[in-house]
Order: structure tokens, then sequence, then C-alpha cells
């Protein structure tokens, strides 16, 4: 048989969806096979496997319509999966898809989730056509490394073009600072200096009570507290609990004592604390940029925001997000046409406008729109100084499950904060070494 | 007479009465029947075979025997989460019936039609919301700093109480949202099966002298008892199988003492993607409704009175 | 035709009012806090004390979702149709199947109403992944049959026509054999038009039920030209619940709007079916 490429060949290799099987059968680097932009003229259809707010999908489609101008002949539909349901079920969803044969061509994920599809094989290797692509080689290098390089595989091969990130930072209500004779808190504070702080701030009784602080309780919430420390609930390579570091023990006293010694911040269950924040009840909490959405679009302005405060270490947390090409894609060069519309500057530029989560070029921050609201706003970018990402493996829904139920228990004191690590290391332990086999086998 | 023979023979083939009814009430289930083989049966089925396997949607599954079913022996938070669900389904059950005859009894009493009318309308409004909506009304309710209720409580010189926090009172927050979200769907049968009992009956026993109590153990109680037994029986399903009430107050916290089994069993498969195991455990759960069911209705010939 | 006497007054008719009266304030108060929040600024939303009534008028919060990209006209005109075909289908399959197992005699009617009933007791979490394999092998996922299809029939649906069947007086029926009706007329003529208040509860439970699904829809219908109600309103509430919960509860308001339309007019239409079946009194 000759090695001429029939038409039906050809139909069936880009038709299954790889152009790397494409370029593997016919000796072809993937590079060059992928390096040529498709005509203008191309017809096509691409599914894009997306998530967020409101307010994210009309940037996208406005990225969208930047793509079609480029390539009106090709028809991109945005599957928009609400937020609310967290990864388990974004995941889950996105795996029944694929399991179905049913097209995704771009996958949208959060860190949370990037490992476990580069463990199931749902997204394609992106190094061979960064280093054929000057537009894609210089998406990467606008973006800061360190947000790139979190949503690497575990051996460093790209799969995802950077699309946001969040950090946790502290939003302090700057009147309610006044008011206490308190000055804005100095960027080097300790813990102990937070806690005098919230200390000052706590005062009132019944419809007068205000608290100093809402404890954002949510896996990536707490994790500034343990970073902070110069530790984190996984050891450095994700593999293993690290519950029984001494200093995660630490750490969780002291998050309990803010609610149950201290009095500084109200009980956790039931609290939003990006509600309370804006009504007044507190005149502290942590987020990243996202609750500025909700504070731009009702004209909230009594926020600014300064670095967590430290213990051990001035480190806190980011998690970024990532748009990559599935493996079922039925068009890689288009996808990846699409992709750089998707991760364009132009829609940095939106996201900065409508207060959502920080854009992937520090570049897109630097202007008049993002510095003037929260004042200090240069901060958010000043935290990559000293920052690490969410500890996120493969099997990322199961760690944050087995984590926060039993930081439920110790902060509803049903379990001391020594018993409950205890036996969520033990489980968290086990959790691990599931996954190892699973990786292994 | 005969002009009703001669249109049925028209229609169907020469039959005994007896088959020409069974052959109409096979006729009339059959849509249904067509419908739950495929879209129940079948998945269930399914859903049997899958908890034989140690199962991934996309790496291919394995079988592997009773393990799934040898794991439940070893799992000490399967016990925890069928105790929860025990306790709820008993408070549910017993205050979503009782407080919906007590309030359609009520409504059933001498009242403005106008006012009968809004009342029914207010008890069923909240049915009307779903799940997924009253979870910040309710957790501004119950948040024990910063919510109202204790903020109201307070005036009586009551402590903070830990509503969502301690376990013992995040079980009790949960059956008290539950109510409220459903007690109306019982009042609402319950109303219509009250309003189907004759009048002449209970004007027969006032004629022979008995007072209100007795009116409503020997004719109301009796006259209702079909209503009183679907109730039960909707409730109890319903409870053993509560999911959206707690995932939205308290998604099983703290720790697992609001995790029921069906939330158990979707954070098996949804979280740990661990879909045999869920499957597994998702049999057990529906062997133990069968056999209460089935325990109910057996029950049932002895006190549900049907006409 | 005479006037009925008017029975006098008892004391336990004003003491069921007064009880009556203070349940329903009770039952109301969150709501009436969810409609007064969503015509104010959030800011002033969570502050203690509550402030139950409206303080303001923001109609902005009921405009905005029209103005976001969620297609808010589009999700409802989805919903409603579902929601009907749904209803619609649960009547007509749930009485039919609930007549036959109250009133008609057939070999092995027991075993199979118990069948049915068992489904009630099979957590949708769990055949969740089967259905969704054998909807793609049907070719229906993102097609709103996907939904609709196995809605369409119900245990629930069909143990409440039963239970209601089974109430009615063995006279009626013996009375329209008479006649010489047969089993089908019996049905048609005599069984259903005394169904009214049973199948108006079903309608509105069913109705209800549809129109809030979310997490069916949430798997099987992923693009925005097929979505539901529900899953536009959760798009609102924003990444990691950075939404305004003013417009989420402006819109959870506007989504309520129907499904209390259809209550209302069943809720009369109880009231008329029993009057006119006679069986009140």
């Amino acid at each position: 048989m000759s090695k001429r490429i029939s038409r039906r060949d050809f139909l069936r290799y880009t038709g299954m969806g790889s152009a790397a099987a494409f370029a593997a059968a016919y000796g072809m680097p993937l590079g060059t096979a992928l390096a040529q932009a498709p005509p203008g003229d191309t017809e096509g259809h691409l599914v894009i496997y997306n998530f967020g707010g409101a307010q994210q999908q009309a940037m996208y489609n406005n990225a969208i319509g930047r793509f079609n101008e480029r390539y009106p002949n090709v028809v991109v539909e945005d599957l928009y999966i609400p937020w609310p349901e967290g990864w388990g079920h974004y995941i889950t969803n996105l795996k029944l898809r694929a399991a179905s044969g049913l097209p995704v061509d771009i996958i949208a994920i959060a860190i949370e989730g990037t490992r476990e599809t580069i463990f199931e094989d749902l997204v394609l290797p992106m190094d061979d056509a960064i280093a054929a692509d000057e537009d894609l080689q210089a998406i990467v290098d606008e973006v800061e490394p360190v947000l790139h390089d979190a949503l690497k595989g575990p051996d460093g091969t790209t799969y995802y073009f950077t699309r946001e990130w969040n950090n946790m930072i502290i939003h302090y209500n700057p009147v309610k600072f006044e008011e206490a004779g308190l000055d804005p808190p100095a960027t080097d504070w300790t813990w102990e200096d937070f806690l005098e702080t919230a200390l000052t701030l706590t005062h009132g009784e019944g419809g007068d009570k205000q608290f100093g602080f809402a404890l954002p309780f949510f896996n990536f919430g707490l994790t500034p507290w343990w970073h902070t420390n110069g530790t984190a609930t996984l050891t450095e390579d994700w593999s293993d609990s690290n519950l029984d570091d001494p200093k995660m023990l630490e750490s969780v006293k002291f998050v309990h004592s803010l609610v149950h010694e201290h009095g500084v911040a109200p009980a956790v269950e039931g609290v939003n604390p990006y509600e309370l924040f804006p009504a007044g009840t507190v005149a502290m909490t942590g987020a990243g940029r996202w609750p500025f959405a909700n504070y731009v679009s009702t004209d909230y302005r009594d926020v600014d925001i300064t670095p967590w405060p430290r213990k051990a270490a001035g480190t806190t947390v980011f998690g970024s997000g990532g748009w990559a090409v599935s493996k079922s894609a039925n068009n890689v060069p288009l996808a990846i046409e699409l992709i750089k519309d998707l991760a364009a500057f132009a829609t940095d530029e939106e996201a900065v406008a409508i207060g959502t989560s920080l854009p992937a070029r520090r570049s897109a921050t630097e202007n008049e729109v993002f510095n003037s609201f929260p004042a200090n706003a240069h901060r958010f970018f000043g935290s990559l100084e000293d920052i690490k990402p969410v500890p996120s493996p493969a099997n990322f829904a199961e760690v944050e499950s087995i984590f926060m139920r039993h930081m439920s228990q110790i902060m509803a004191n049903s379990v001391t904060p020594e018993q409950g690590l205890e036996a969520a290391h033990a489980e968290l332990s086990a959790a691990m070494q599931k996954l190892a086999e699973r990786m292994a086998g | 007479m005969r002009k009703g023979k001669a249109n049925s023979s028209r229609l169907l083939p020469e039959m005994t009465p007896r088959h020409r009814e069974a052959f109409v009430g096979y006729l009339f289930i059959l849509p249904t029947y067509v419908g739950f083989i495929i879209f129940i049966l079948y998945p269930l089925i399914e859903s049997m075979r899958i908890s034989f396997l140690d199962f991934s949607i996309l790496r291919g599954s394995t079988y592997i025997g009773l393990d799934n079913y040898m794991q439940m022996l070893q799992d000490p938070r399967l016990r925890i989460v069928y105790a929860n669900t025990i306790v709820f389904t008993l408070f549910a059950v017993f205050f979503n019936a009782g407080i919906g005859l007590i309030l359609a009894v009520m409504l059933n009493r001498r009242l403005p039609i106008l006012m009968r009318n809004l009342y029914r309308s207010i008890f069923f409004f909240p049915v009307l919301i779903a799940h997924t909506y009253i979870a910040v009304i309710w957790e501004f309710l119950y948040a024990q700093d910063t919510g109202v209720i204790n903020y109201y409580l307070s005036f009586l010189g009551i402590e903070p109480i830990p509503w969502l926090s301690n376990v013992h009172w995040a079980m009790a927050a949960i059956i008290i949202l539950d109510v409220w979200k459903n007690t109306g769907f019982a009042m609402l049968v319950f109303l219509a099966g009250l309003q189907s009992i004759p009048n002449e009956y209970y004007e027969a026993a006032q004629l022979d002298g008995a007072n209100e109590r007795q009116l409503f153990f020997r004719i109301t109680i009796p006259m209702l008892s079909p209503t009183i037994f679907f109730i039960l029986v909707i409730f109890m399903i319903g409870a053993l199988q509560v999911f959206d009430t707690i995932i939205v107050l308290t998604a099983g916290g703290p720790g697992d003492a609001t995790r029921s089994v069906v939330l158990y069993i979707y954070e098996i498969a949804f979280r740990t993607f661990n879909m045999g195991y869920a499957a597994a455990v998702s049999m057990t759960l529906f062997a133990i409704i069968l056999v209460l069911t089935a325990c109910q209705f057996w029950i049932s010939r002895r006190w549900v009175h049907y006409e | 035709m005479q006037r009925k006497r008017r029975k006098p007054i008892k004391f336990g008719d004003i003491l069921s009012f007064g009880i009556l009266t203070i349940a329903a304030i009770l039952v109301m108060m969150p709501l009436l806090w969810m409609f007064s929040t969503s015509l104010r600024p959030t800011t002033e939303s969570f502050q203690l004390p509550p402030q139950w009534l409206p303080t303001q008028f923001r109609i902005e919060n009921y405009i905005a979702p029209f103005e976001s990209s969620v297609p808010f006209v589009g999700l409802f005109i989805n919903s409603l149709r579902i929601t009907v075909a749904v209803t619609l289908g649960q009547l007509i399959s749930c009485s039919l199947a609930g007549y036959a197992f109250a009133r008609l005699r057939f070999p092995g009617r027991e075993l199979l109403f118990l069948l049915l009933l068992a489904s009630l007791m099979v957590p949708g979490q769990v055949t969740i992944i089967p259905i969704f394999l054998l909807m793609r092998d049907l070719g229906l996922i993102d097609n709103p049959l996907a939904i609709i299809l196995p809605g369409l029939i119900s245990a629930f649906g069909v143990f409440l026509m039963r239970q209601f069947f089974k109430q009615m007086p063995q006279e009626l029926f013996d009375a329209a054999r008479v006649d010489g009706a047969g089993h089908v007329r019996s049905f048609i003529q005599i069984a259903l038009p005394l169904a009214g208040p049973a199948m108006a509860t079903l309608a509105i439970i069913t109705f209800n039920a549809t129109w809030n699904s979310y997490f069916l829809p949430l798997i099987f219908l992923n693009s925005w030209h097929k979505m539901t109600l529900p899953q536009g309103i959760a798009l609102l509430t924003g990444y990691m619940g950075a939404g305004n919960p003013s417009v989420v509860m402006a819109a959870v308001t506007m989504a309520i709007v129907p499904v209390l339309i259809v209550f209302i007019a069943l809720q009369r239409w109880i009231i008329e079916a029993l009057t006119r079946s006679g069986i009140k009194g």
C-alpha cells in the first residue's frame, strides 16, 4: 500500500479529531501541522465547554465576535455552564460528554480541574504548537510565568493558556477603620496585628453588632492561613497529605480562635462574607477580585485591599484558569485560532472593566480603570511576588470535600483541632494513596 | 344494554366481560408502562450492573464482584448517614403530615371564602419556590451571629443558637426548613380529601349528639385514611431520599451531621467519581425503601378505609 | 332552591382563624423579605434588624436580568414548552393508569402497581448516568425531549390518581354499568369529570416540579438556546457567588409568577369541580 494520503484517510484522521494522530501517521512534525492557520473562508463548527457568571459570558461572546470577523463561516457554540455546582459536577458533565462522543473543541477550566483533565487525557499538549506559532508564543510570554506554570501538567507540559486568575487578599472597609481611629493596615502586618485590629473593629450588640472579620470558609479562602505559615494541606508536590504538619495545627487553631476564642468573626455556617461585607456587618474579609463585579455593578465603594497578614511567611494563594484544545477537537488549528481570541488582550481589558477575576496579563491592568478602584489595586499583581497555587491534584474534588468536612467539624466544636486534623490526615492519606495507585495503574 | 354491547363488540374482538375489563386495564396502563420500562426499569438494572463494577466513564470498567458491597461493611460514614436519614425521615414525615393535617382541618372550618383561598395559597406558596433559591433567605435567618432568628430571640434573653454549626441544631434547622417548604403540599392534599367527605355523615352524627372531637376521630380520620396513607407513603419515600433541602443549607455539615444517604451517594459519584460504590449504596437504599413501603402497604390494610 | 340555614359561629372557628393568621404571617415572612430585597440595593438587605417590607423600589433590579447576556425571554419560552408538555402528558398517562389500578380488575394488577411504585424509590442521582447514555444513544442530548420524554409518566401521579379513583363511591359506576356504559365510557364520562381536584393537584405539582427542575436540564441541555429558566438564574448568581443577590431575587420573583398563576387558576377550578360534582354537599 502506498503512503499517499487518500481523501478518506484525511477525513478519518481529521474527523476523528486528532491533528496529532494525523501528523504522527504521516511523519510530519506536529508543529508544522499546526502552524498553518486555516484560511479565512474555512467553514466549521466549534464548541467551547465554558463556565462562569453572566458578566463573563458577555465578555467571551465578544471574543467569539472578534473570531468571527476573521472566520465568518465558523459557527461557535459556547456551552456556558452555570457556576454554582462546583468543579465535581462540571468535570463529571465534561467526562460524560467526552465519553458520549459529543463534540467539545475547547475546554475552559480552573486549576482545580486541570490535572484531572490531563490525567483523563481530555486535552491536547500544546508545546509543539507554541514553538511553531508566534502568536501563541506571544500569549504565553505576556502572561505572568507563575500563572502559566501552575496550569502545566506534572511533567511540565503545557496544555492550557491562561484565562484569568484570583488570589486571596484582605478586603477592608476604610470608613470603618477611620471610625475606629485605625490607620490602614500595614502591608507587612502579622497575624497578631490582624487580631488586634479585628478586636478593635468588633463591637456593639444586636442590630449594631459589628465584626472585625468574616472568615471565607471554603478551601481556597482558607489556604492563605496555611501559606502565610509556610505550610499547606498537601505536600509540595501535591502527592500526599501534609495535615500532620504542626504548622497546620497552629494555623487551624488560629482560624478557630478567631471565631471561638476572640469572637472577632461570626460563626461560619450560613454566612456569606460577600453579603455581610457590603452590608457593613463586618469590617474585613478576604477574597480575590471576583466580588468587585458586584461592588462595581451596585456602586459600592467602601473597600480597599491589603496583603494577607503573615506568620512565618508572606505567601498568599492563587488559582488560575485556562483554555485548552480538547482531544476530540475536529479542527485543531481552527480551535487554536479561537483560543487566540478568547485569551486575547482585549478579553483581559474587558475583564478589568467589569470587575471580575484578574486578567492574565499585568499589562491589562496598567490603566486608570483598574487602578482607580480599589485605591490599592496594584496590590493584586503585587501579591505575585510571593505566591503559591492552591494545591490541585487530579483528585481535587475529593481532597476538598475530605478537608472541608473535617474543618467544619472543628469549627462546629464537635472535635478539637487536634482530633479533627488527625482524622482528616488519615482519610486524606488514604485518598492520596488511591490516587497514586490510579496514576500508576 | 344492547347498545353498549354492540359498541364494544365493534371495537374489540369477541371477549367475555372479564377479558374485556382486563384488556382495557392493560391498555390504560400501557403508556405509563412503556415509559416506566425505558426510563426507570432499564436505568435501574443498568445501575445494578454498575454496582458490580469498578466503574469509570472514560477508562473502561472492570468487574469486581461484590467488592463494592463489601466496602459498605467497613464504611463508618455509611452508618452515620443512614442514622441521619432515619432521624430526618421520622421528624419530617411526622411534622409535615401533622401540621399539614391541622392546617387543612382548620381551613376546612367556617372561614370567609376569601380568607380560605388566601391562606391556602400562602401555605402552599413555599412549595412553589425551588430549593436552590431559598438558601440565601434561610441562611440569613439561621446564621448564628448575624442571623434574623437569633436577633429576635435575643430580645427574649435567649443566647444565640448555633442553628447551622452545632451537630444537633443543624438537623433541627433542616427539618424546620423542610416543614416550611413542604407541609403546604400535605395541606392541599388533605384539604382535597376533607372536602370530598360527604356532609351528610357529619349531619347524621350530629343528630346522634356527637361532639367535635368524636366527629373528628370517628368520621374525619377514617374517611380521610386513604389520603393520610397516601401522604405518609409519599413523604416517607421523599424523606428517605432527601437531598435538595440539605445540599442548599448545610451541604451535609458540620462534618457529617446532616448528611443524608442520597447526598452521600451524590458525593461519591460526583466528587470522588466512584460510580460503582455509589450505585451499590443506592441499591441498599432502594432495598430499604422498598421493604419499608411494602410494610406500610401491609399495615395499611388494617386501618385504611376505602369506600 | 332552598337556602341552607347558617350554623352559628363557634369559638373553635375564631380560634382556628387566629392560629391560621399567625401561621400565615410566619410562613410569608421569609418570602416577603425576598421580595423586598429584590427591590433595594443588596448593601441594605443583610442588616439587622431585617427590613421585612420594601424600603425602596429599585425597578432596575427587575430590568437587569434582561440586560444581562442571559437570554431570559428565550429561556422562559423553553421552560414553558417543556413544562406544559410534561404536565399534559402526565395528566393523561397518570389518570389512565390510576383508573386502571383503582377500578379495573386484571391479572397481575397488584404486582404491576407495586413494581411501578417501587420506581419512586430509585434515587435520581444514580440513574442519571445510565439515562444520559441512553439519551445519547437516542440522539437526544441537548434536545428538550431528553427532559420531556422521561417526564411524561410519573409513578407518583399514578399513585395520586389511584387513591382518588379508589375513593369514588362504587354506586356511581354500578349505575353507569346498568345504563350500558363500557369501561372506557365510565372512565371518560363518570370518573374524569369527578377527578378535578386530583387532576388539579397533580397538575400543580408536576408543573411546579418541572418548572423548577434544575439538575436534569443542567446535564442534558448545554446550549443556550435550549436551556431553561433555573439555569439562567444560576448564571446570574455569578462566579463564586459574586452576582448581585438583589438581581437574583428579582429574577426568582419573576420566575415564580407563572407557577403562581397556574396555582391560582387551578385553585378556583378545584372548588368549581367540587361544587359541580355535588360531592361537597
